[in-house]
């Protein structure tokens, strides 16, 4: 009886594999129903509908209506429909819009981060010749990084990505100090305002440990001693002098209790705490500075500030992410005018908008003296100074390559006796082997 | 008996209930803590940590959990869900459970083995095929990819057969002498002699699906077509420092069941108890 | 599997029972059988839905499980938690059952019996999602203040390693012993009382008396209470979503459920995914055989 079953059961996934393959080579391609999706674009009143997707927020969807809105003023042929959905299921949303035909978005907006496993696959299309030329000439290299594929871009940056360079200040906790200028002053202040109790830091010093600030930070200290952790055949390698000698110093904050790990093990950003008084300074994106009157109904200048992090070696230097970008999917029925869209938006006087609504930092050199971006935005224009010296982080999955690097961090501060080197190069070699992205620049 | 039973145990009750006391209330302590959290502002949440009541009563939490998230459609679609597949169990199981119960056929076994088979299937194992699947269906991202999988349960179609068999031959002789067809039978004779069976395969399923939280966040994407259980971890996720508003989203989700527990409790803990002696 | 004897008599109709079972069969064989079936087809490919192109490969996710640290380590979380967590469930469970079992009057029975019901109400991601804040939370979670009382310093329980799985377990069985609570006190006021009076006559005391006496005569649900909760007990995947998502610190929280979701759904490595997943139904079809021996559970006992 037993025998019978297993042996049935055997017969039957052979038979099965062999359905699934035959289905897998079929079925799953993006160009199975384009048919339908046409369909749908054409609204009653003849005008073509072009559908934007994007992650919820409140500020930027905001943003991209008045965009759409704008588009549709100058192309009266076409509306645009803005949807967002929750960023922890946005990236799903995109990868099974992507595989099926049904309800496909024409414009998609993504996170540079996530990009790669979307690039890969071939259902994108791909950025029309005379916008190539644009992307070529005015666009920061970080912000083009990750979309580039054999030669072909995939994908059109919107901001330009920063997590270095910035942090927020409790103005009340600091008083009538004035905020540190130099890397030494910074250790100096931090080590005597911090107060640790067990493994919680009831008042922090300056943190930079969460998901985005750690890693960003980590790298920025490598490449200011003039270090640098990605090699010529494009692996990666922290465990250089440089990369140790940061790596310590890092290591040597959370020793002295200057701040604590609980970002990272929840999950959460620093920048919080400053803003509930139980830290001094917190380094992070520009896009925080909201967050303050925002979620917490602090008035900047009174409560908090936003500043730079002093330098930690001789010149400067960061790496940085690609960030935020638009995608058009090939299964789209509508992809010339969704470039046409793509086009308008990228357009300067449009972008510099775009980027002041979001709290952004322009992806274009042309942008960088734009005189209506920094009347806008003058807490952050010290920021536009520094974007020149920035490089790309690699060809990398970011995220996988920060759970690694936090994973390593963590083990690192846990350890009575920490082997700084070893531990490096093991992640070295994790990342290298893991998380590279699997297709090539050119 | 009660008597009797008494002497045997008679010096240990007072340390029995002082233990229960004790444990219950270490029960029920993560319960009580989310529902006051819920009632306190962020702020005093911050700055009084310690602090188990509220200081100051506040429904800021509630407020902002509905301003920020479509909570009444994450209701109307758990119930909508929920509903749907307890009618269409209880219908499947109760008419499957019949006939594995009172009909005689060929390959009756080997059916019903295989039945008990699919009840140890996890459904993590199969859970990529089905994703696959409603997709090629067109039911992804709908209510409908929650309802159409739920449709028949072989736990259930299992608990009906048991319920169904201790009804006596006789009964359905006697209809089938009088000339009642299988329908008949099935609606005239078992379904009244199963009432205490249908509660308890209505309760166990009805929970199942109003609790579950792998398949929608399979099937489901869109904020407004979210279930209670998936909508509250989003939640989380997007607020994880309002936790006020978290807590208030917690509270909302699980009132309404635990409300209807207390209720008919007495018919549950039936319901629930005879999903297992069976 | 089992003898079953019950199958042998009953009346005959042929056309009726083709109309019920034909559809409800051929729904069970599309919703669980095709779909383990289907599974096993893809775990043979490289297989991402988006890609167009998704390569045979015959074994390579097998072999590609073998050399994986992290699905060891998730076969052996799964196992310990299984183990550790239906072992506690049951001894405690049929603990509090006894002694709610012998409580004086009724009413007391149906209180503690429905307070301990109340989490079982409750999706887990809810309670998870509570625990997380309340119980565990660094900052003002019950635990730390707990210790704090004695002066200890608090802790950071997503650190930890071995101490957070066991910290899961304590969650899922305070979320979890109340139905089996429920279903054994009612196999214990099943056992004729008389049984319990003769063993007390004999001099045994109550800890015998139980073990000897009542767990034998209600073997029954103790068999089905064993099955169940196991079963239930290897599905087991919110709280895992919720307490560490990406597997806690060195995976050291990371179970086959989640392996399984992270792989198909983060990385969108389904041909991988789904070589997990049949390992996940070995292990479950295993253990369950294991227990049908262990308990030579008869289905039909009546």
């Amino acid at each position: 009886m037993k025998r019978k079953w297993i042996s049935a059961l055997l017969c039957a996934s052979m038979v099965a594999a062999l359905a699934a393959g035959c289905g897998s080579d079929a079925g799953s391609g993006s160009d199975s129903g384009s048919g339908e999706s046409e369909e749908k674009s054409e609204s009653s009143d003849g005008k073509t509908t072009l559908t934007f997707w994007c992650h919820e927020n409140e500020p930027w969807v905001k943003s991209y209506k008045e965009m759409a809105k704008k588009f549709e003023d100058a192309n009266p042929d076409y509306t645009v429909e803005v949807q967002d959905y929750p960023f922890n299921v946005y990236n799903d949303k995109i990868q099974t819009a992507l595989t099926s035909s049904t309800a496909g978005p024409d414009i998609v907006a993504v996170w540079g981060g996530t990009a790669p496993s979307f690039i890969e696959s071939d259902a994108l299309s791909e950025v029309p010749e005379d916008m190539v030329k644009e992307l070529e000439e005015d666009y920061l290299a970080p912000t083009l990084g990750i979309y580039q594929k054999e030669g072909k871009y995939y994908g059109v940056p919107m901001e330009f990505n920063l997590e270095y360079g910035g942090m927020i200040v409790n103005k009340k906790l600091f008083g009538d100090t004035p905020y540190p200028e130099t890397w030494e002053d910074l250790r100096k202040v931090s080590k005597e305002v911090s107060k640790k109790n067990g493994d919680i830091v009831e008042m922090k010093g300056f943190e930079m440990m969460d998901t985005d600030s750690l890693i960003c930070n980590y790298l920025a200290m490598i490449l200011q001693q003039g270090g640098q952790y990605l090699k010529d055949d494009g692996s990666i390698d922290f465990a250089t002098p440089e990369g140790i000698k940061a790596m310590e110093e890092v290591l040597d904050m959370y020793k002295n209790g200057e701040c604590d790990l609980e970002n990272l093990t929840a999950g959460e950003y620093c920048y919080n705490d400053v803003y509930q008084d139980k830290g001094y300074m917190a380094s992070v994106g520009s896009w925080a500075i909201g967050e303050g009157s925002g979620s917490y109904d602090l008035t900047y200048g009174e409560d908090y500030e936003y500043v730079p992090v002093p330098q930690y070696g001789e010149q400067m230097a960061f790496a940085s992410e690609t960030g935020w970008g638009i995608i058009i999917p090939e299964n789209g029925a509508n992809k010339e005018a969704a470039w046409e869209f793509v086009k308008f938006f990228s357009e300067p006087e449009n972008l510099v908008q775009h980027n002041i609504a979001c709290n952004q930092l322009p992806p274009r050199k042309s942008l960088l003296d734009s005189e209506e971006y920094k009347e806008a935005m003058p807490n952050i224009t010290f920021l536009l100074d520094i974007l020149p010296s920035g490089q790309w982080m690699g060809p990398y999955n970011t995220s996988d390559m920060r759970e690694i690097f936090n994973q390593m961090f963590i083990d690192l501060c846990q350890s009575d006796s920490p082997d700084v080197e070893g531990a490096l190069k093991d992640a070295s070699a994790k990342i290298t082997e893991g998380c590279q992205i699997s297709y090539s620049m050119d | 008996m009660g008597r009797k039973k008494k002497s045997v145990y008679k010096k240990y009750h007072y340390a029995i209930i002082v233990f229960l006391v004790v444990f219950s209330v270490l029960m029920m302590y993560p319960m009580i803590w989310m529902f006051l959290t819920s009632f306190k502002s962020n702020a005093e949440i911050r700055t009084y940590r310690t602090k188990f009541l509220p200081i100051e009563w506040t429904v800021e939490g509630y407020q902002s959990a509905f301003e920020r998230a479509p909570i009444a459609s994450w209701f109307v679609n758990s119930m909508f869900v929920t509903i749907c597949v307890t009618a269409a169990v209880i219908l499947t199981s109760t008419l499957i459970g019949f006939v594995f119960a009172k009909y005689e056929f060929r390959g009756k076994k080997i059916l019903f083995v295989l039945l008990l088979a699919t009840m140890m299937v996890p459904p993590q194992v199969t859970m990529i095929p089905r994703y696959l699947m409603i997709q090629k269906m067109h039911l992804f991202n709908t209510r409908w990819a929650l309802v159409v999988p739920g449709l028949v349960s072989a736990f259930s179609i299992y608990l009906a057969r048991q319920f169904i068999a201790d009804i006596p031959d006789s009964l359905c002789e006697a209809a089938k002498i009088d000339g009642a067809g299988p329908f008949r039978i099935y609606w005239h004779v078992i379904l009244p002699n199963i009432r205490p069976a249908i509660g308890s395969i209505g309760i166990f399923t009805a929970m199942m699906h109003w609790n579950d939280y792998l398949n929608p966040l399979l099937m489901l994407n869109d904020m407004e077509k979210m279930t209670l259980p998936l909508g509250l971890v989003i939640f989380d996720n997007q607020r994880s420092m309002d936790l006020s508003a978290t807590m208030a989203a917690a509270t909302l989700i699980m009132l309404p069941m635990i409300v209807i527990f207390l209720i008919f409790q007495k018919q549950f803990i039936k319901g629930m108890t005879m999903s297992g002696i069976k | 599997m089992c003898s079953l004897p019950f199958l042998e008599n009953g009346m005959k109709n042929n056309r009726f029972v083709a109309i019920v079972l034909i559809p409800g069969f051929l729904f069970l064989l599309v919703f669980v059988v095709f779909p383990v079936v289907y599974g096993l087809g893809i775990s043979l490919y490289d297989y991402n839905p988006a890609n167009s192109q998704n390569p045979f490969t015959g074994i390579e996710n097998y072999k590609r499980l073998l050399h994986d640290e992290v699905f060891w380590i998730a076969v052996k979380n799964t196992i310990f938690f299984c183990a550790a967590a239906v072992t506690a469930n049951i001894v405690i469970t049929l603990f509090l059952a006894e002694i709610i079992s012998i409580l004086p009057s009724k009413w007391m029975k149906t209180l503690f019996r429905t307070i301990l019901f109340i989490p079982c109400i409750a999706p887990m991601v809810g309670t998870s999602t509570v625990w997380k804040y309340g119980i565990f939370g660094t900052d003002g979670g019950a635990m730390n203040r707990i210790a704090g009382l004695f002066g200890a310093a608090p802790k950071n329980w997503f650190l930890t390693t071995w101490q957070f799985m066991i910290l899961i377990i304590v969650f899922t069985l305070w979320a979890d012993i109340g139905y089996n609570v429920v279903l054994f006190t009612a196999g214990i006021e099943g056992v004729p009382k008389e049984f319990e009076e003769a063993g007390a006559i004999d001099g045994a005391g109550p800890v015998r008396r139980f073990l000897y006496i009542k767990l034998p005569l209600m073997g029954r649900t103790f068999a089905f209470v064993a099955i169940m909760t196991m079963a239930n007990y290897f599905q087991m995947f919110a709280q895992f979503r919720v307490f560490a998502a990406s597997g806690g610190r060195n995976n050291s929280a990371m179970v086959l459920t989640n392996y399984v979701y992270k792989m198909s759904f983060d990385s969108f490595d389904m041909g991988y995914a789904s070589a997990v997943a049949a390992a996940l139904f070995v292990l479950v079809f295993a253990v369950a055989m294991v227990q049908n021996k262990l308990m030579r559970m008869d289905w039909s006992y009546e």
